[in-house]
């Protein structure tokens, strides 16, 4: 009978494992094997890569190797339960956070249904609370009494090359966007239990191609694409044109490496050569050539995106050290930062520690409205958008809102500006300075309760994009209610992997929908002295009434 | 009582029995969360699995003839969900079939239901009618997230996602790589 067929359909779900995770709900939790699938986890890095990191920082990248995660045989050194295990105990000496998220979590839930990954998924492995259990339980068997005595009834177990694989396959289904913890009662922070697990994992050589790889080139060329600084340069000056065609105005400003500028701006790099980044980018300089701003811009430090954050403290603290080291070189008194996530975590939570203070830089001032930006006086970097608000709010910038009058907007919170560093009213004070339809995305997807674009920390790579999709969902959920509630056709950030991923979601899930920095809607509306009578926006598009 | 007279009025019953069967697809912790939580932001595959479910319900049975040219509308978005989630295509579009079992347990439960074979008849045709439309669905969906993976490529961000990966092959000289696309590809107005 037909619904006989569709049981034994369904049983086939239940009981072997899922494509995508293995996960088997009938078991207990840790009974479950990862089974890794094309398309359910990201490709390992490349040996010449991973030599390339084991030069620079010895020890932290395990032995370079050619290696298959679906194969049983990963290429480990014989001692790899010893690395992992000697690793944990220098992270809890190291860091009292870990030993603090190891002891107390009482398993209240909480955090159970608020992470993208477990709304899309399903998958309990993917509940925060489950995900870290898969590193608490390793901890509780090696580094507590309970564990040594009691274990698998106190929760406990040993470190296996199963423990390993489920490792690899959801500390690689977390971007560390904190969600959760926004929800913790105890506000332990999740993200950074997924940051030891990686810590971890790479001490044994197990990495992903599309973090290491970026990363190298970040190390070598001062951003991740390798980009040398001529190309960079050519790149950022060719949408010089395109900035003359939009608006007549041909900006005499940019310029680069020069030294004894007064600021610093660093930008993720997509941000001179991806759709939509660049739009931004000309948003950036148009501000800057309006308000006559003493700037420079670094070939060296030429990106902000901080893809050590997703391998290990060491690599994080020494990418994140050459905007200090070209502030120093080239004089500057302090640093303005673009649209950028992950430069901003790493900024706000982790360099002042890390590589300051930075004595040689001054408490940035605006030199437009006098404002000291005292918030930034510990790592002496402002981000655009604060830059922005305060000369809005001062009325130093000729503005026509209806040149956005064709774009019906909202707003996502990256998950680094909001929870990382508290970045969410200065966006929004400027879109309604710049934009005359804004509406907010639902309450509990915004603001601190943001739902990541489900591809952040190294994972918005091609070869995962159903998991992308499915990560994804909660945000583009609440995209869609308001694309149908107000017609939004414009979903802006502050992120320039955002600005990527955010489109690839949208073209899956609400294809009307396009992507844009907060920034490119402030250079549409800035009205440049010289100016021609404007017809289109910076993207070439007819303005509103300009159709024809 | 006839049996689509007993569909009609036992609507909430069954529509409640299918949302909580096909829920159950997912792990005993997930449906346990998809079926109790009703805020729909909060729990998008809950939401849309019970949303959908009891829309195509009315179209259904709530007239004396299926809506079915209002069916892809109302499906879509909860298939583009089953589309990319872990299911096989078979299972991804069972929940059709689901609702066969859910009423014929129904009626076993209730005497007074009068159902020949016509009844029945009508009632498998209209549903394999609605499980044929939702695989061409399914496929539509999984067309277009290969369209998406092709869009990403082609629009440079893979630059951003997929460097370095042996997908992007082309991509182990990227200083080449970007003389061969720079500046024509990324910034000409045909490009766009």
């Amino acid at each position: 009978m037909a619904d006989t067929k569709a049981a034994e359909m369904k049983l086939k779900v239940v009981r072997e494992p899922s494509l995508m995770t293995g996960a088997v709900p009938t078991h207990n939790w840790w009974d479950v094997e990862a089974i890794f699938k094309p398309g359910n986890y990201c490709y390992p890095a490349k040996k010449s890569i991973a030599e390339y990191h084991g030069k620079n920082l010895p020890g932290l990248f395990g032995e370079p190797r050619d290696w298959e995660v679906e194969s049983d045989d990963w290429k480990l050194p014989e001692n790899w339960k010893e690395i992992i295990i000697n690793g944990i105990k220098e992270r809890l000496d190291k860091f009292r956070s870990l030993r603090i998220f190891m002891d107390c979590c009482v398993r209240c839930g909480a955090c159970a249904d608020k992470c993208h990954f477990f709304l899309g998924t399903g998958d309990p492995k993917n509940m925060p609370v489950l995900r870290a259990e898969l590193f608490r339980s390793v901890y509780r068997n090696d580094f507590t009494l309970a564990g040594k005595i009691l274990g698998e009834i106190a929760g406990a177990r040993p470190m296996t090359f199963k423990v390993l694989k489920e490792w690899f396959m959801y500390f690689y289904q977390c971007t560390e966007c904190r969600r959760c913890s926004v929800f913790c009662p105890y506000g332990i922070d999740t993200a950074e239990v997924t940051m030891m697990g990686r810590e971890l994992l790479h001490l044994v050589g197990v990495n992903t191609n599309w973090i290491l790889e970026p990363a190298a080139n970040s190390n070598r060329t001062g951003n991740h694409l390798g980009l040398q600084p001529h190309t960079f340069k050519e790149n950022a000056e060719f949408l010089l044109d395109d900035i003359e065609e939009a608006t007549g105005v041909r900006l005499q400003n940019l310029n680069f490496n020069r030294k004894g500028a007064e600021v610093l701006f660093v930008i993720p790099s997509a941000d001179v050569f991806a759709d939509p980044g660049i739009f931004t980018f000309m948003g950036y300089i148009l501000l800057f050539e309006h308000i006559g701003l003493d700037y420079t811009i670094s070939t060296y430090s030429s990106e902000g995106g901080n893809f050590g954050l997703f391998t290990n403290n060491q690599l994080m603290k020494k990418l994140n050290g050459k905007m200090y080291a070209e502030a120093k070189r080239l004089g500057v008194k302090w640093i303005l930062g673009g649209e950028c996530g992950h430069m901003w975590r790493v900024v706000h939570q982790y360099m002042g520690t890390m590589n300051g203070p930075p004595d040689f830089l001054e408490t940035p001032r605006s030199p437009i409205t006098g404002t000291v930006f005292e918030n930034a006086a510990s790592t002496k970097m402002v981000h655009i958008s604060e830059f922005t608000a305060d000369l809005i709010k001062n009325n130093r910038l000729k503005i026509d809102k209806s040149r956005n009058d064709h774009r019906v907007v909202t707003y996502h919170d990256s998950c680094n500006t909001a929870r990382g560093m508290g970045l969410m009213e200065e966006p929004r004070y400027i879109l309604n300075s710049v934009c005359n339809n804004y509406y907010e995305m639902p309450e509990n997807t915004i603001r601190e309760k943001t739902f990541c674009c489900g591809s952040g920390t190294g994972l918005n790579t091609g070869e995962i994009m159903d998991l992308r999709m499915r990560a994804g969902l909660p945000r583009a959920n609440a995209v869609k209610y308001v694309a149908e509630r107000h017609g939004v056709n414009m979903l802006s950030c502050v992120c320039a992997i955002d600005r990527a991923t955010l489109l690839t979601l949208n073209t899956y899930w609400n294809p009307e929908v396009a992507v844009c920095g907060v920034s490119e809607l402030v250079g549409n509306a800035l009205i440049m002295e010289g100016e021609k009578k404007r017809e289109t926006d910076l993207r070439a598009e007819p303005l509103a009434g300009m159709e024809g | 009582m006839r049996l689509f007279e007993f569909l009609r009025d036992n609507k909430g019953e069954i529509q409640e029995r299918w949302v909580n069967l096909v829920l159950d697809s997912y792990s005993e912790d997930a449906a346990a969360i998809f079926k109790r939580e009703q805020d729909r932001f909060a729990n998008p595959v809950g939401y849309s699995t019970r949303h959908t479910l009891n829309t195509l319900y009315s179209l259904l049975f709530d007239h004396d003839t299926p809506q079915l040219d209002q069916l892809r509308p109302a499906l879509e978005d909860f298939i583009k969900i089953r589309a990319v989630q872990t299911f096989t295509p078979a299972s991804a579009v069972a929940f059709v079939y689901d609702l066969k079992g859910v009423i014929r347990k129904a009626v076993g439960r209730d005497r007074a239901v009068e159902a020949d074979f016509a009844d029945w008849e009508q009632l498998y045709d209209t549903l394999d009618t609605v499980a044929l439309q939702v695989f061409d669905l399914y496929m539509a969906c999984r067309e277009r997230l290969y369209k998406t993976q092709l869009h990403e490529f082609k629009s440079m961000n893979h630059m951003l996602t997929q460097h370095g990966c042996p997908a992007a092959g082309l991509a182990d000289d990227t200083t080449k790589l970007m003389a061969d696309v720079h500046p024509l590809n990324i910034h000409s107005k045909e490009a766009r």
